[in-house]
Parts: C-alpha cells; sequence; structure tokens
C-alpha cells in the first residue's frame, strides 16, 4: 500500500488548518515535517507536566498515523518515561495508544507489537471497538483532541507511566 | 407567590432566555445559541451534529476557561450562569479498548 506523497500532505494540511483555532486555544506547539510525513505536537497536562508527541503519517489516511509519545528530557521515543499513565487502556501498559487510530496498536505493524489481533488495519476509520465510533477520531485534528483531553483531566491522566529521578 | 408558582416561573423564565456560546472543536469553531434550561448533553448533541461527530461516542465539554473539569451532562445552562460569548470545548474522547 501506497498512498501518493501528494494525496497524504493535502489531507494533513486541511485537518491540521481545521483544528488551527483549537490547538492554540490549547497551546499545543505543532510542527509539520512534510519531507518526512512526521507531526510532532507538544502539549501540556492539567500539571503542568509538557508532553511531545509523534505522527509517522506515510501512507495516511490509508493506514492510521503512528503514534508515539518522546521523552521531553531524553529524547528517547516510545519509553514508559515518555508515556502517560492513565485510568484506563487508551494509554496502555506497553507504552501504546491503545486506539484503532494508531498504526502501533495493530498485531499486524512492527513485528506483532500491537496488543490487537482483532482489528483490521484497513477499517481504521469505521471501527466500533468496545462500542466507540471511531469515525470520530479520523482527522488528526480528533485523535490530538482525545490525547489533550485525557491529559488536562486529572482523573485520566495520573502523571508519567515511569516516574522519572 | 408560592413556592411552586415561584419555581414554575422559574423554570418558564428559563425557557425564554436564550444564551450565545462559542463551542471550539478539533473540527472547526462556530457560535450556537442555546435556551438557559438546555442541559449540557443537549449542547454536546447539536455541536457534535453540526461538525458531523457520530452520537454514539462519549465527549467531553469543558470551559476553556477550566479544562481541567468536564461538564456533567445533567446540568443545565442555567445552573453555570454563563455569559454570552463563553468559550465552550467539545472533544471525543474515545474508550480504552
Amino acid at each position: 500500500m501506497a498512498v501518493p506523497r501528494e494525496v497524504t500532505l493535502a489531507h494533513v494540511a486541511e485537518e491540521l488548518r481545521q483544528v488551527g483555532p483549537l490547538a492554540r486555544e490549547r497551546r499545543w506547539g505543532i510542527i509539520w515535517r512534510p519531507e518526512t510525513l512526521t507531526l510532532l505536537v507538544t502539549m501540556f497536562a492539567h500539571d503542568g507536566e509538557p508532553y511531545l508527541i509523534q505522527a509517522g503519517c506515510e501512507d495516511y489516511k490509508d493506514l492510521p498515523p503512528i503514534w508515539d509519545f518522546i521523552d521531553p528530557r531524553s529524547f528517547m521515543v516510545g519509553t514508559k518515561r515518555a508515556f502517560p499513565k492513565g485510568d484506563d487502556s487508551f494509554f496502555h501498559s506497553n507504552a501504546v495508544i491503545c486506539a484503532p487510530f494508531n498504526r502501533r496498536a495493530y498485531k499486524v505493524f512492527d513485528d506483532g507489537k500491537g496488543p490487537h489481533s482483532d482489528w483490521q488495519l484497513s477499517a481504521w476509520m469505521t471501527s466500533r471497538a468496545n462500542g466507540t465510533d471511531w469515525s470520530n477520531f479520523s482527522r488528526l485534528g480528533d485523535m490530538l483532541g482525545a490525547i489533550d483531553a485525557r491529559l488536562r483531566n486529572p482523573a485520566k491522566c495520573r502523571g508519567r507511566m515511569e516516574p522519572g529521578p | 407567590m408560592d413556592t411552586a408558582e415561584q419555581a414554575q416561573s422559574t423554570a418558564e423564565h428559563g425557557r425564554d432566555k436564550e444564551v450565545d456560546l462559542v463551542v471550539q472543536t478539533t473540527r472547526g469553531t462556530a457560535a450556537f445559541k442555546f435556551r438557559h434550561n438546555d442541559k449540557i448533553s443537549d449542547v454536546i448533541e447539536s455541536v457534535a451534529s453540526h461538525f458531523g461527530f457520530g452520537s454514539s461516542d462519549a465527549f467531553s465539554l469543558v470551559l476553556a476557561s477550566d479544562t481541567a473539569h468536564p461538564l456533567d451532562p445533567h446540568r443545565t445552562l442555567q445552573s453555570l450562569h454563563l455569559l454570552d460569548g463563553t468559550v465552550m470545548i467539545l472533544t471525543a474522547t474515545g474508550t480504552g479498548v
């Protein structure tokens, strides 16, 4: 599967335009790197802790983005130190955002490290996993909004999965 | 006026009065007009529909001035004492799966 680069660029441009006012309101720092099709976003949790998030968008939107948290101190990717601790499996204990909009959540991706063998990658935008209408998370802004809403809610974000020194 | 009449009068007053709200979402921002006795759940439903979200999902509606506390869907707008032009933020929150 290979989505033409210009198609992905058009999708990303439109979706970042839509979420622009909310991103400014919520003080997200957004950097889009078209040369690598990578989105970098900074957000702040309810306790002021900064989170750095990366979305690899190759083949978007035939496939969902590849979401990772980056440790803002060491810049290591995908570690538990980089990852928030939640109250359910959305912030999964494997340090994976466990949602159909994350390519890493699928077992067929990344040498089978993803938690879900029961999901179809091609159906990521129409999934009804866990009774949720995941079409509500079919745009980059929707995905960022879901992450941000959890980081800002003390009941949904309990610090980092692995506290630092 | 007895207590029952006062309660009825207050309820009717709430039905008549309206408040203009600005709601930001991940799919854009728009202005809406609601009645004072509309509930937060009514706001969520209207805004979600306006921006093409599916209605079956869990949403979080917060005041832009207090994003840490999602508003109770059962509360009325009247109980929040909102002024015209108040900015709110609606996001679909999803579930752990």
